[in-house]
């Protein structure tokens, strides 16, 4: 626990993203990853119990609603409760199809709690300007997305039920465009970020909060390093300057020319009288900036 | 004064969908045939109540502004 403690004893980030502040407390990230697929399964649960099975009249019902109204194909909605199914699809014009069953799954609902999970526990900023408004920005975007995930699921039964009306084997139809049906989840997650863009911002957060004591114990190490025999590997620095690969090797002996170092094989050689003053940009919360260049 | 005006009839709008909302609940519940349509009005009443209080956290918050902004516009002057 010391040694936690320890490691988590840095400054803690700020994520500045369209001209407002980001930083998040560590509880606030634990409960998120912890509390939303927690919340969503017992959400899910909740709705999938006996008591709640009215949704899926309600569901049956409109789809029954559009379909007679789109298709004209006389469908009815059959209320027969048993140990699984309660609501299930009949059409009396056919009689060799035989109905379809309706369960907890066919609502959409496991999408809707998926989403309710996510923003209610995505953290608020520490910034008070920030956070302001979060309540409102969090109900608009369960409404929005709950609304969006229950129309396409209407949309996705009229589908599969009028291919099937006409002659599809049902297998062949049902889990495909199911499927296919589940690329909304990315349209969420984008209309999500225009309006809570705390859960992004979060993930990224939490990258940051793990890299963030690695990168310090880095320094460190170059540090003492360059204290002992004035010189550190490329590989190292690339590192510390978070430079790709390639960006590295074209840029990097001009960028040691221009602080004063040289290079040797895989080392980077920093002369005596250069050793303070390249500790002290290497201890910068960013690094060697060009900035301090020009102050030099 | 164009702006608070637009946000007072925001507000109504939304307590006005708010209170249909409730409408349609009752309304919907004496509809279905399910052992247990009762158990609608439990699970949509708690949300109506929960709508109900971001809409009166977000009239609060147009107050807040506004009132700030006066304050700016007094300091100014």
């Amino acid at each position: 626990m010391q040694k936690f403690k320890e490691l988590m004893n840095f400054k803690k980030p700020i994520i500045e993203f369209n001209e407002k502040r980001y930083i998040f407390s560590i509880r606030s990230l634990i409960l998120f990853a912890v509390g939303a697929p927690i919340s969503a399964y017992l959400i899910y649960l909740f709705f999938d119990m006996e008591i709640n099975y009215w949704l899926h009249e309600i569901v049956v019902k409109q789809t029954v609603y559009f379909l007679n109204l789109f298709f004209n194909m006389n469908a009815k909605a059959f209320y027969d409760p048993g140990p699984l199914y309660h609501w299930q699809f009949w059409f009396p014009d056919k009689p060799l199809l035989s109905p379809i069953y309706f369960e907890t799954f066919c609502t959409g609902v496991q999408a809707i709690v998926i989403f309710i999970g996510v923003i209610v526990f995505t953290p608020h900023s520490q910034d008070r300007d920030t956070k302001r408004d979060i309540i409102w920005r969090k109900t608009k975007a369960l409404i929005i997305s709950s609304i969006i995930f229950y129309v396409v699921n209407i949309i996705r039964m009229l589908i599969q039920i009028d291919l099937y009306y006409i002659g599809y084997p049902w297998v062949d139809i049902h889990f495909s465009i199911s499927a296919a049906s589940s690329f909304i989840a990315a349209i969420i997650v984008l209309l999500m970020h225009r309006w809570i863009p705390e859960f992004i911002i979060s993930i990224i957060y939490i990258g940051t909060l793990v890299s963030e004591p690695i990168k310090q114990k880095r320094k460190e190490t170059v540090k003492s390093t360059v204290n002992d025999s004035n010189k550190v590997k490329l590989k190292t620095m690339r590192k510390i300057l978070r430079m790709d690969k390639k960006t590295f090797s074209q840029d990097i002996s001009k960028w040691s020319k221009d602080f004063g170092y040289s290079i040797e094989g895989v080392y980077l050689i920093i002369p005596s009288n250069k050793k303070s003053d390249f500790i002290e940009q290497l201890m910068q919360d960013k690094p060697f900036k060009k900035s301090s260049l020009e102050k030099n | 004064m164009e702006q608070i005006i637009k946000k007072k009839l925001l507000i109504w709008l939304l307590l006005s969908i708010n209170l249909l909302f409730a409408f349609i609940i009752g309304y919907t519940i004496p509809l279905l045939t399910s052992e247990s349509s009762n158990n609608l009005g439990f699970v949509m009443i708690p949300l109506l109540l929960i709508l109900n209080y971001v809409i009166l956290d977000r009239f609060h918050y147009h107050l807040k502004h506004a009132k700030d902004r006066e304050v700016n516009s007094d300091a100014e002057i």
